[in-house]
């Protein structure tokens, strides 16, 4: 599985989750929501150039 | 090149018609009433390949659902200069048409269209512009119309969008964001 | 926070307006609140849970006071409001409740009456701040006021803040603390994410396995489909019960109104509501277009989004250009020479030399030759043009994000105005009835009866449907495992997920190491703590759920030693928060707050009240506690250094000097 990770990439990914962690303590949705969202988030990222 | 009109069909119609003001005569303008980030056709067919290139993702017509949209060849008339920066830019980019260095760039100053091998030339060239268009459709649509609701949230998320590409050209920028949350 | 005053109004025993101011002095942060039992002490911790966070801690619910309650007739409204004025980040708030009780009934029942309030009162919340120049007050909007309070102190703690004698005891003893600790100091960030993030890993482990299988695929679709269709159900269910209410409440109201129209004030209403209008109106065509200058700079190509956007692509064209310059270098041609140079020469039929340059000839092959290396005139100029215009575009780009940030912030600022507009305007709204409308009212309030009707009906098929989509999802979830089967590796999939649980390794790692900094600080000050308010020789840890237990033999405690141990863990976490253990300024924490207590001391004994007395007001930032005289007794020894203020509850007697119950004051 391992295989050559983008740095940045990885780095975007942590501050965009703490980012809608840090909102979400006030918002509280659902952890399904969540999940949604940071699937979504990952998968964007990740095709990114 | 940018001078006739363009039309395209499917899914993307649809999402080109969600992301831009309608404008004139258009028969399921009820399906597309969200808050619109463009104020025209153009304006999404100039800036949705540099998003679309920016995210890797070229677009494939589909048309599993109906869907049409297109503009007439007079709307690029004033656009032209743009246009032709950013198919510039596209050819000398798209390693995957043309892994050749000296080619792109052959191929991005390249403008003739008088022999049918022109033509065809231009036109094959044309195919790698729309398809980040469309892609950058997708990426556009997924970023604003799936997630906002209501006004506030399409402006909200047209400011976060921006900030977060700033933040992203900057790996350090990245950095000090992460350690605000974690602080060391 | 820190709390300045509580006011209260016809709020249970207290009768009519009554303020307590409480001590804000740093050196004597203490305030008393002594009375004898059933005085009303508890009350006071539950008008701030009542007023804070809707907590209703009542055994009969209703809040009115019920000397005023048992005089209502029918159609009469009674107003009950708390309001708690604090301090939080160097601003003073107010936070105040009203519940609106009518009369919907009065019976007489062998000489006594009956009287029956509406179930649900209107509810009225209201939060404003006060300017730094101390008199102008600012309110919060209305969407925002439970959202800014959980900022300010948020519910799950508060708990830990808020608390009766019979409570403290258990505290420390709780199943389960981790949630409060967390909360307090922040780890519920990284906590949520892993496991969030561990759940995302899942599932892209989960659509690896059933992509390639059809009906997986279909079920799949489905479940997706149902999940989302229950969803919004449920939501229309939750809004057509809260239709329900609104209706049934409003025909009472409308009831009430046709009981008593009056004329006054009406003008002086409409007046105000005119004014307010036409500045809403012209605030309102403000937003407007400041939204539509908004999507114009992302939208309108002059304002060249496009070019920050495409920024990096456009550097790296840049980049390779300059590379392919490199390159031809390196074949070796005549520097700054382009093929037009040579087609000069061939046309004119002479090199500079001299050499004849015809067809065929050796020159002649070896000056087309050399041109075959060099770039044509066009493409290098072609290629200085785009250079150029780059670079002209990327100029334009520094300034685009702060250049939205503007506008964005200049959209909320308005949305912000509009929304102190609508407010006002509804209170004016309010104040206006004329005679005329009686009739008005009379068809608003059948109006609103057939709307009830409605919204019942609707109510009882969307609970219906909710079954039925219950029914769907089970169903779909067998289909999907029964059909989750390996399938071809998908190596897009495979990406995400090697993204996803290297960031998840980095989450737990960074969670667990931060975690156990708490910890370890929690376990020396409970012990400190512990060891100054106790007697005895014990030491304590804390295990993985952040509970208090002793190293040594657990024998049987009794409950005077629980509240010791509860007392060591909140002084602890208060002083924590208080200390920024883990984070910098920007993190918002390293904040202040109160403990507001209910008899503290009933199950502690002599000596510990001394020594926790000793501890508390040097731990906590504000310490408000409602006391029974015996007990202050005993506390006033160490306590009274630190009083900033104190208060006697005593209940008000009649002529015959006997105590009244439903009626208390503050002396």
């Amino acid at each position: 599985m391992e295989q050559n990770l983008d740095e940045k990439k990885l780095d975007t990914i942590k501050l965009r989750i703490l980012e809608m962690e840090t909102d979400n303590i006030v918002r509280k949705e659902s952890n399904p929501a969540m999940e949604e969202k940071i699937k979504n988030m990952i998968m964007k990222e990740v095709e990114k150039k | 090149m940018f001078d006739s009109s363009f039309r395209i069909t499917g899914k993307h119609a649809n999402y080109w018609k969600d992301l831009c003001e309608l404008a004139g005569n258009v028969p399921d303008r009820d399906q597309h009433n969200n808050f619109k980030i463009f104020n025209a056709y153009i304006d999404a067919y100039i800036l949705c390949p540099m998003i679309g290139y920016q995210y890797n993702r070229k677009g494939v017509i589909d048309n599993s659902v109906s869907g049409e949209a297109g503009m007439i060849a007079d709307v690029f008339k004033e656009r032209r200069a743009q246009l032709k920066f950013i198919y510039q830019t596209l050819m000398l980019l798209d390693v995957d048409s043309e892994p050749d260095l000296e080619k792109r760039v052959y191929r991005a100053f390249t403008f003739a269209e008088s022999t049918k091998e022109e033509k065809q030339f231009i036109s094959d060239n044309m195919k790698i512009y729309n398809s980040y268009f469309l892609g950058g459709l997708e990426v556009l649509h997924e970023e604003f119309v799936d997630q906002c609701i209501d006004q506030e949230s399409y402006l909200k998320q047209i400011f976060d969008y921006v900030r977060h590409f700033d933040e992203e050209q900057d790996g350090d920028a990245l950095k000090e964001g992460i350690d605000k949350y974690i602080n060391k | 926070m820190i709390i300045n005053k509580l006011e209260m109004y016809n709020f249970r025993q207290y009768i009519g307006y009554q303020k307590i101011e409480f001590s804000t002095d740093p050196d004597k942060n203490v305030t008393v609140l002594i009375g004898v039992n059933t005085s009303g002490k508890t009350t006071i911790v539950r008008a701030f849970e009542w007023c804070l966070y809707g907590k209703n801690g009542f055994e009969d619910p209703i809040l009115l006071n019920s000397d005023i309650r048992d005089n209502m007739q029918v159609g009469d409204i009674q107003d009950v409001w708390v309001a708690v004025t604090f301090t939080h980040d160097e601003k003073v708030y107010t936070i105040k409740k009203i519940f609106k009780y009518l009369c919907n009934e009065r019976i007489s029942d062998g000489g006594k009456w009956n009287v029956t309030l509406n179930k649900k009162p209107e509810e009225i919340l209201s939060l404003e701040y006060l300017q730094s120049d101390g008199q102008t007050k600012t309110p919060i909007d209305q969407s925002n006021i439970s959202e800014s309070m959980d900022r300010v102190l948020p519910k799950d703690l508060a708990d830990y803040f808020f608390f009766g004698g019979e409570r403290i005891s258990g505290i420390a003893n709780r199943t389960d603390l981790s949630k409060a600790v967390r909360g307090l100091m922040r780890l519920d960030v990284l906590e949520n994410a892993s496991t969030h993030l561990s759940k995302v890993v899942k599932s892209f482990e989960n659509s690896i396995d059933t992509s390639g299988d059809a009906n997986a695929q279909k079920a799949k679709d489905s479940l997706g489909t149902y999940m989302k269709k229950r969803e919004q159900v449920v939501d229309e269910k939750n809004n057509a019960e809260k239709q329900m209410e609104y209706w049934k409440s409003k025909e009472a109201e409308f009831n009430a109104q046709l009981a008593k129209s009056n004329i006054d004030q009406v003008k002086q209403a409409k007046k105000e509501r005119d004014r307010i209008e036409s500045t809403l109106c012209s605030e309102k065509s403000k937003l407007e277009r400041a939204k539509k200058d908004m999507v114009n700079y992302f939208s309108d190509p002059k304002f060249r989004a496009f070019a920050y956007f495409g920024m990096p692509a456009i550097n790296e064209v840049l980049r390779s250009l300059d590379l392919l310059k490199g390159t031809k270098q390196n074949v070796e041609c005549v520097p700054d020479m382009e093929q037009g140079a040579i087609d000069f020469l061939v046309k004119r039929g002479h090199c500079i030399c001299g050499t004849k340059l015809d067809k065929g000839t050796i020159p002649y092959e070896k000056v087309m030759e050399e041109r075959r290396i060099l770039p044509p005139e066009v493409l290098s100029s072609a290629v200085q043009t785009y250079k150029s215009k780059a670079e002209g575009y990327l100029a334009g780009t520094e300034d685009y994000k702060s250049n939205m940030e503007e506008k964005y912030k200049d959209i909320r600022h308005i949305v912000r105005r509009i929304g102190g507009l609508t407010d006002d305007l509804e209170k004016q709204s309010e104040l206006i009835l004329d005679d005329t409308d009686a009739k008005k009212i009379e068809a608003d309030r059948k109006d609103a009866h057939t709307k009830y009707i409605e919204a019942k009906q609707d109510y009882d098929s969307l609970v219906a449907s909710i079954g039925g989509c219950d029914t769907n999802i089970k169903n779909c979830e067998m289909a999907i495992d029964k059909y989750a089967k390996s399938s071809t590796k998908n190596t897009r999939v495979a990406r995400f997920i090697s993204y996803s649980q290297k960031v998840y390794d980095w989450l737990l790692e960074t969670y667990k190491g931060k975690e156990e900094i708490v910890r370890e600080q929690l376990q020396i000050r409970v012990n400190d703590n512990f060891k100054k308010m106790y007697h005895g020789e014990r030491s304590i840890v804390i295990d993985d759920k952040y509970r208090v237990k002793y190293s040594d033999i657990t024998t049987e405690e009794s409950d005077g030693l629980k509240a010791v141990k509860s007392f060591a863990f909140i002084a602890s976490l208060v002083s924590m928060a208080k200390d920024k253990i883990l984070d910098d300024a920007d993190m918002k924490l390293g904040q202040v707050y109160p403990l507001v207590m209910d008899a503290p001391f009933s199950n502690v004994d002599e000596i510990h009240i001394d020594n926790i007395c000793k501890i508390l007001p040097q731990t906590a930032n504000q310490v408000i506690m409602a006391i029974m005289q015996k007990d202050w007794e005993y506390a006033s020894n160490n306590l009274n250094q630190h009083v900033g203020k104190s208060y006697k509850i005593e209940k008000d007697k009649d002529a015959d000097g006997k105590e009244i119950d439903t009626s208390t004051h503050f002396r």
